[in-house]
């Protein structure tokens, strides 16, 4: 009894400290993408992500700059696919197209409110996290 | 005496109810605006739709972006884009004057004694910073380097200013572009840190503190400089800053602070309802060799005067109500 009592707190208090070191590890991954011409947002997005999930937000890319998308992952048996749409529902561009190139640039000739929304090819891959970075080139 | 201990007990329980309420409706109120907003620029789109766009050849199979999947959001984040540093690039390359009324002083951190200021002011300094960076005011950063240090100490954030990364600002005070890399990689290493430790509302104001401060140099430039760019630049934050609003929402009861900073948001958000705002979309062309695609899509930005002056007016008074 004391012994499974011992196992949960243990998980209980190592659980943040292994999902912390996953991000940590994916954002080294991540940022091999990210050349220094690119000038990060200064954010930085990672969520975990379940089997029948899709990741969605919104963000408005300003006319005359290039921006470059990195998303990678940790999850296994699964690509991981990242879309542009605008507003309207429009295609703009997806890796998926690509080869599911982990990064893609996007010249905007005029200031754009998108919808990126990613996902994982494979349904049955399993759970891990996610993370996206956006950079504008200097 | 008991009894009336009570009844003023009752009547401050009722006071409390009804403000949340209000508050609560007010947000409504918003919300269910932008969706009749939204739904009526829908009818219209669709009722006036291009032969253009219906020709249209996808980039893979038609596929809608609708599943029946779970949509999820990146830790209920959104990208309030232009970050500060893409402003300062803005200003630097329209060659606009340098003036040091726009920028927060930096002795004035010694006032801000709660988390709430010190963040909001900590995202305002980080786009100051950027600020005098592009003029090359070497002097004046190091001293905003010296604030930037003792806020995000007070913060406890010291792990994501680590010493390295103003020993390296140190290093690259005499290259711009360097620099410019060097805060935003520590902007996005304090946000890291934050989203890891459950410090969801601290970044989130820092990110806010950084977004006001930059439409605060915008919307002062352009009373100086009418310049048809940064006219556009400040029309163009209409869905930024519903994105700000929907990151700030989760925190609205936290604390007083947050609901006014809230509510401050969503007025300025009502007068951005008055710009109007056109896209048309184009087929996008794109390059494999350089891992490269260009939206070609166009969109317009109409404001009227009265639009600039009156969000001026409100992102001014909103700014120096968190820097005083």
């Amino acid at each position: 009894m004391l012994k499974r009592l011992l196992i949960f707190l243990s998980f209980i208090v190592f659980l943040p400290s292994i999902s912390n070191a996953q991000i940590e590890q994916l954002e080294n991954i991540c940022s091999l993408y990210f050349p220094p011409e690119y000038i990060t947002d200064g954010q930085e997005y990672f969520a975990p992500l379940k089997p029948d999930q899709k990741i969605e937000f919104r963000t408005t890319f300003f006319g005359d700059n290039t921006y470059r998308i990195v998303g990678c992952t940790n999850l296994r048996k699964g690509k991981l696919v990242f879309s542009v749409f605008d507003t309207d529902k429009n295609l703009l561009f997806t890796n998926e197209s690509f080869d599911y190139s982990p990064f893609w640039d996007l010249k905007f000739t005029s200031t754009v409110t998108c919808i990126i929304q990613v996902d994982v090819k494979n349904t049955k891959f399993t759970p891990g996290y996610v993370m996206l970075l956006i950079g504008y080139k200097q | 005496m008991g009894v009336l201990s009570m009844l003023l007990l009752i009547i401050h329980l009722f006071f409390i109810t009804c403000t949340k309420l209000l508050r609560y409706c007010k947000m409504l109120a918003y919300r269910l605006i932008k969706i009749a907003t939204i739904s009526f620029a829908l009818i219209l789109l669709f009722g006036c739709k291009s032969s253009e766009n219906k020709d249209r050849a996808p980039l893979v199979a038609d596929e809608p972006a609708d599943t029946l999947s779970t949509l999820i959001k990146f830790d209920n984040s959104v990208f309030p884009l232009p970050s500060p540093w893409q402003v300062s690039s803005l200003i630097k390359k329209l060659n606009l004057p340098y003036n040091d009324k726009f920028v927060n002083k930096p002795d004035n951190y010694q006032k801000y004694t709660t988390s709430f200021k010190q963040s909001l002011n900590l995202g305002i300094y980080g786009t100051d910073l950027s600020y005098l960076n592009i003029y090359e005011k070497i002097q004046e950063s190091v001293s905003y380097l010296g604030t930037i240090k003792k806020l995000s100490e007070e913060l406890g954030v010291t792990q994501a200013f680590e010493p390295e990364v103003f020993e390296s600002i140190e290093r690259n005070i005499n290259n711009r572009d360097s620099l410019t890399r060097i805060i935003a990689r520590a902007y996005a290493n304090s946000d890291f840190y934050l989203k890891t430790n459950d410090r969801h509302d601290i970044g989130a104001l820092i990110i806010a503190g950084g977004w006001i401060e930059s439409m605060y140099l915008l919307t002062q430039i352009v009373q100086e400089n009418n310049n048809r760019e940064i006219i556009n630049r400040i029309g163009e934050q209409k869905h930024p800053l519903d994105n700000l609003i929907e990151l700030l929402t989760p925190f609205y009861y936290k604390s007083s602070e947050f609901s006014s900073l809230i509510d401050d948001l969503i007025d300025i958000a009502y007068e951005f309802d008055g710009v109007i705002y056109s896209y048309t979309y184009r087929e996008p062309k794109i390059d494999p060799e350089h891992n490269l695609i260009i939206i070609n899509s166009q969109s317009r930005v109409i404001m009227s005067e009265y639009h600039i002056q009156i969000i001026s007016k409100k992102i001014g008074a909103l700014r120096n109500k968190i820097v005083e």
